[in-house]
């Protein structure tokens, strides 16, 4: 036995009587049988309390066995807010309740709803700003009291996956109308996806009666799965949200771990309504639920849900919830009709066949409980809109179900640009403006009636595959061209009491005075009620409040409610995890062909931007950067460069193209020959530089910064394009490895390892450029010197790069080569006074401020940048880069970005800054103002904690300045 | 002495995982690629580093009338590919742009040939280094779409993505170009992305394929199918 409240077969048709599962409740075991969810267990075992509600910790249990509602939020090991009538049970799960102190039977602050006339809405606004700061103590108290369920921080990250897929037609919902439209969807040869949040396929007619017999919802539901089943090209997929709507059909579905990212070219919604609560004293206690609700506890988890019931309903549907309970030997205490007249159709002809008390025009007026469950209800007599006679019955029942009306699932509707409109004379919404490639169908379209819902799903497939295929296929008229019909909300199910407590959003605590206070507040527009009470703002999101809502807003404005209107459904549609978002993410790594050299070394590896580089080689940095400068200094050193960027240009403007993009001529640059190349941009700042190796008369191949290279290879393709020159651009950045073999030994190990290439200093001078073969490996040669010695650059195909390495490594052994890594040929570049783009340049930096002036052809016609440099040099400089040094070794090294000050002012700031071995004091360069820039002159410089530090202006490069070295 | 890509000039960057993970190597047209792994599965879809694989790449204005000079066909329009009568799968990838890729027995020549004519041609077409400059991988197998839909945006369900349709997107956040090709009866995948983040896709890669119980494969897989086909 599952439970005191199991019922026999046909009940429960999603449960398995043979299979028992065992979890806990709050501490206390329970069994339940497989299928069941966490609340239809619980239900089943008589156990109706769930939860405290969020402000005044009051008794709340299932109110839509659907997971549209607050009430059943759990706490899961691993998960809060874990919707217990969705969540599933398993062997030995555990579950708790949440938001009380004591114990959810007895919660110690429950006693908070009776100061609830001093706390309502936006009270904390107006109680808690005085004296000054003293809402910073409150926030404090507040802050405890807010938010639901516990983080485990101990949990062990789970996988959550990300997948895009593709359709012709995506169906959303899988009841009558979806199951139709994905039918003749897919019958019609379209790929469709057919999603419901279900376990089964059917939605309503799993559990809902269609007709007084109670076959006809089965029977249909047979029928209609049957022949989704036997469509080959519908994909079904159940127990997956579609969670919101984005431009052209782009639409998210959540399905257990996994994000699905949807394209699809047609879009139908049926998506089905969502049941609305009645508004009375005590409307939110265990025990009162929809009748859709009890309808799910029964047919799907075989659970009866109560025993003395009064059903509180304004159309059929409560007369047919009436007939399953009475099957489920549920004794029926009234049948609560608010219609002046129910009229004559089978299910109530079969109701009141059956005996039951049916008491028209009424509605209830209060519930009263016991313990925490529903005890009574008082019935009295409609007497004008909202207002119940004076005196009425009350009737003892622990179940009270409640259809007073629909509000269609309009979320993904609306999120796609469709205008949700409410109809005052008729009390129903309507849904207009679909946007191209979406249709709706079915209960979301207004048509309650099945066979019309049937129908329009119909013509939603037609459209759809009309637009898919470039059809033309008759599309067929739903209900016979009739509008939706059938009316099935009631104009005004709410009913104010002298005590309150009549919910209109039981995920906040708002009753109805809240809402009516909020417009006397001044917020009279139904955002700004929204927003000022957080009406909808809970976790359902406004699906039983929006309408309540929008009622009373309307009519103490004096608007309609069609005028008045209903608050926005953003996505998400349901709660979304964050491990959906942040599941299956991506983060690009670039490592070089010699990547597991620098590793197998030892080296430090450094991500600079995607690249994976070697910053030192050893653990200790000083240690490491000393020495393997020292080694570039006096012997010779080689450094990974692969990640420089490599750009081919060519063709019979090449040079011309190259003269106007750089700001140094080209035009007469000799084959073979290496150019700096200095890059401004239109506002004539300095972004990008290299140098151009003039290949052959119309081949330049142009190196550019690591960070710069994606940036100036569009920025060329940009001008190329304007200017219609014969020139063509390939990015080969990747296709090149590249190593720089630096120090006076340089030439005697490169000389060894390519025989056939004079690399004496007449023959390939500085900035030279050859073709040559090291190593048996082809490669091009540039004679530079970033690191301020005899050195050169090795560019050779990348999947050779590892045998380079290898190559020069084994070739330099006797010269005591050794590899270097970023941080040495940062400082020993510093030496040489050689500035990095983007580290001592900024956003602002012209050529003149960074001493490059003589990187600039001014004769030149133009260059982009040109203009703004002329202009720029027409006004007096602000600042200029400079060299520092520190003499005394005691003094802290200065970072990047510290400051420097004159009498407390900041006037400029460091770029670069280090312990010069060589040098043996402190170097750096630094932003100072223009007329301080003399040698010799003293700056302060602000270094970590506040120390000051003087510094010195020096004439750069520190570190032999005449070039000599780099000239051998 | 079996092959070892330490001895060779050209190494696929993988060639360390390979070796970590039971690859058997062979040397090919003096290449070391690898045949197999120890533990390769059979069913599920096959992963192949083919990052050695012969291939080339030329633009410009007079690329079509070189390309027409040396091979027997070339694809009509952008983003589609043909495969030659030598195996060669030629895809444009613009109205002037061309990238040839060889069959994977290595044993094309098509690629030479077309090298050959771009060294010697003096008009506006240049060549374009694709045997350095990306990464090469084949995905094969029928849940090929599948795997590539967790890392791409693109439809490639077959029907959608025509046999020899080309894309040039993005993959995994790396820009890739996503060729449709039949490695014998079975769909797949030529797929190629900047050659540094060969590690990086390979990785995305093969933890997509998990889900689908596939794998790493060699170059024999293709023989086999080959002889299945």
């Amino acid at each position: 036995m599952t439970g005191i409240n199991r019922l026999p077969e046909p009940f429960g048709s999603q449960v398995q009587a043979n299979t028992v599962i065992q979890f806990q409740f709050d501490g206390r075991e329970y069994t339940g049988m497989q299928g069941d969810t966490v609340a239809s267990a619980l239900a089943a075992n008589d156990q109706w309390l769930l939860s405290r509600s969020f402000k005044y910790h009051r008794p709340r249990g299932a109110l839509t066995m659907a997971g549209q509602d607050a009430n059943t939020l759990v706490q899961l090991p691993a998960d809060p807010n874990a919707l217990a009538d969705v969540v599933e049970i398993e062997d030995g799960l555990r579950v708790s309740a949440q938001n009380f102190i004591g114990s959810l039977t007895s919660d110690r602050l429950a006693f908070i709803e009776y100061f609830s006339r001093f706390l309502p809405v936006g009270f904390y606004y107006k109680a808690f700003f005085r004296p000054r700061g003293i809402w910073e103590k409150w926030a404090r108290f507040f802050r405890s009291k807010a938010g639901l369920g516990v983080v485990d921080e101990s949990c062990i990250a789970r996988d959550y996956d990300k997948q895009y897929k593709f359709c012709d037609v995506l169906v959303v919902g899988a009841g009558a109308a979806g199951l139709t439209a994905a039918i003749e969807a897919g019958r019609r040869g379209l790929n469709v996806i057919l999603v419901d949040e279900n376990a089964a396929l059917g939605g309503a007619l799993n559990y809902t009666r269609l007709d007084s017999g109670g076959s006809r919802a089965a029977q249909l539901r047979e029928q209609l799965v049957s022949e989704t089943l036997s469509v080959e090209n519908i994909e079904v997929m159940t127990r997956a949200i579609v969670n919101g709507w984005f431009a052209d059909n782009w639409v998210p579905i959540v399905r257990g771990k996994r994000l699905f990212k949807v394209r699809a070219a047609e879009v139908i919604l049926c998506t089905g309504a969502l049941p609305q609560l009645a508004v009375f004293r005590n409307n939110d206690l265990p025990g009162i639920m929809m009748t859709s609700a009890a309808s799910r506890l029964m047919h799907l988890y075989g659970v009866r849900p109560g025993r003395n019931a009064v059903i509180l309903t304004s159309n059929d549907e409560g007369y047919a919830c009436a007939l399953d309970l009475l099957d489920a030997g549920v004794k029926i205490r009234a049948l609560v009709d608010m219609r002046r007249n129910a009229g004559e159709t089978p299910l109530t002809q079969a109701v009141r066949a059956k005996g039951v008390p049916i008491t028209e025009s009424s509605a209830i007026y209060s519930a009263r409980r016991s313990g925490n469950h529903l005890a009574a209800v008082e019935v009295r007599e409609v007497v004008a809109q909202g207002r119940l006679s004076e005196t009425g019955n009350q009737i003892s029942c622990d179940l009270l179900c409640m259809s007073v009306g629909h509000m269609p699932a309009y979320q993904l509707a609306c999120q796609a640009g469709a205008t949700l409109d409410y109809h005052d004379n008729s009390s129903q919404f309507s849904i207009s403006n679909l946007p191209a490639h979406l249709q709706i169908a079915g209960m979301v379209h207004g048509y309650a009636d099945m066979d019309a819902a049937i129908k329009d799903a119909k013509r939603a497939a037609v459209i759809a595959a009309n637009s898919v295929g470039n059809t033309n296929e008759e599309i067929p008229l739903t209900d016979n061209g009739a509008t939706p019909s059938e009316t099935v909300n009631f104009d005004w199910p709410m009913f104010a009491h002298p005590k309150g407590k009549e919910f209109v959003d039981l995920d906040e605590d708002l009753q109805m005075a809240d809402i009516i206070n909020a417009t006397h507040d001044g917020y009279e527009h139904i955002q700004l009620v929204k927003r000022y009470s957080t009406c909808g703002m809970g976790p359902s999101q406004g699906r039983h409040s929006a309408l309540p809502a929008a009622r009373l807003v309307a009519n103490e404005t004096g608007r309609t409610i069609g005028e008045t209107g209903v608050t926005t459904a953003r996505p998400p549609f349901a709660a979304e995890k964050l491990a959906h978002c942040a599941g299956r993410s991506f983060y690009p790594a670039r490592r070089s062909n010699m990547h597991y050299r620098h590793v197998e070394a030892g080296a430090t590896m450094l991500q600079i931007g995607n690249w994976y580089r070697p910053a030192h080689y050893g653990d200790d940095k000083r240690t490491a950067v000393e020495s393997e400068a020292q080694a570039v200094r006096n012997d010779v050193g080689i450094i990974d460069v692969s990640t420089l960027g490599g750009i081919e240009v060519r063709g019979p403007d090449a040079a011309q193209f190259l003269n106007r993009i750089y700001t140094f001529a080209f035009l007469k640059q000799p084959v073979g020959r290496a150019r700096y190349a200095l890059m401004t941009n239109e506002a004539g700042v300095v972004i990008d530089d290299g140098v151009a190796c003039r290949m052959s008369d119309d081949h330049f191949y142009v190196t550019a910064t690591t960070g710069g290279v994606d940036r100036v290879y569009q920025s060329m393709l940009k001008w190329n394009a304007q200017w219609r020159m014969q020139v063509d651009l390939a990015n080969v950045t990747s296709a090149y490895c590249a190593v720089n073999i630096a120090g006076p030994k340089s030439r005697q190990v490169l000389q060894r390892l390519c025989p056939d290439t004079d690399l004496s200093s007449e023959a390939f001078p500085y900035m030279g450029v050859r073709t040559a073969t090291v190593a048996g490996i082809p490669a091009r040669l540039l004679r530079v010197g970033f690191v301020g010695e005899l050195g050169f650059e090795i560019h050779a195909p990348q999947h050779a790069g590892e045998a380079l390495w290898d190559a020069l490594l084994d070739g330099g052994q006797e010269e005591g080569i050794r590899p270097f890594g970023v941080e040495a040929q940062r400082l020993l570049r510093l030496e040489k006074g050689h500035i990095i783009i983007g580290q001592d340049t900024d956003a602002m930096s012209s050529p003149a401020e960074v001493a490059m002036s003589w990187a600039i052809a001014a004769r030149k016609p133009f260059f982009v940048g040109n203009r703004s440099i002329r202009d720029l040099a027409a006004r007096p400089q602000k600042r200029a880069l400079v060299g520092f040094e520190i003499r005394c070794s005691a003094a802290p090294v200065p970072k990047e970005c510290h400051l420097v000050l004159s009498d407390e002012r900041m006037v400029g700031r460091v770029t670069s800054s280090a312990w010069s071995p060589a040098l043996q004091r402190t170097i750096g360069l630094a932003y100072v103002p223009a007329d301080q820039t003399a040698p010799g002159t003293s700056i302060e410089i602000r270094t970590d904690g506040g120390v000051m530090v003087s510094a010195t202006i020096v004439p750069t490069p520190f570190y032999d300045p005449d070039n000599k070295r780099q000239d051998l | 002495m079996s092959a070892y890509p330490q001895n060779s000039l050209r190494r696929s960057q993988l060639y360390r995982w390979h070796h970590e993970h039971g690859a058997h190597f062979a040397n090919i047209a003096n290449l070391v690629v690898v045949n197999n792994y120890d533990s390769e599965r059979g069913d599920g879809p096959g992963l192949c580093d083919l990052s050695l694989l012969p291939r080339t790449g030329l633009k410009g204005p007079d690329a079509i009338r070189l390309l027409q000079s040396t091979v027997d066909d070339t694809p009509m329009e952008p983003n589609q590919s043909i495969l030659t009568s030598d195996d060669t799968r030629i895809a444009r990838l613009s109205l002037e742009e061309f990238l040839l890729l060889g069959s994977v027995d290595f044993e094309t020549s098509e690629i030479a040939m077309v090298d050959q004519a771009l060294a010697a041609t003096s008009g506006m077409t240049y060549s374009l280094p694709r045997a350095d400059s990306h990464c090469l991988f084949a995905l094969k197998g029928r849940d090929s779409p599948e795997v590539l839909a967790k890392l791409c945006a693109i439809d490639l369900r077959p029907g959608w993505f025509a046999t020899g349709a080309v894309a040039q997107t993005s993959m995994a956040r790396v820009n890739a170009i996503i060729i449709q090709h039949h490695f014998a009866a079975e769909p797949g995948f030529f797929l190629l992305a900047d050659s540094a983040s060969t590690e990086y896709l390979w990785t995305c890669l093969l933890d997509a394929l998990q889900e689908f119980d596939g794998g790493a494969v060699g170059l024999d897989s293709f023989r086999t199918m080959q002889h299945k086909g």
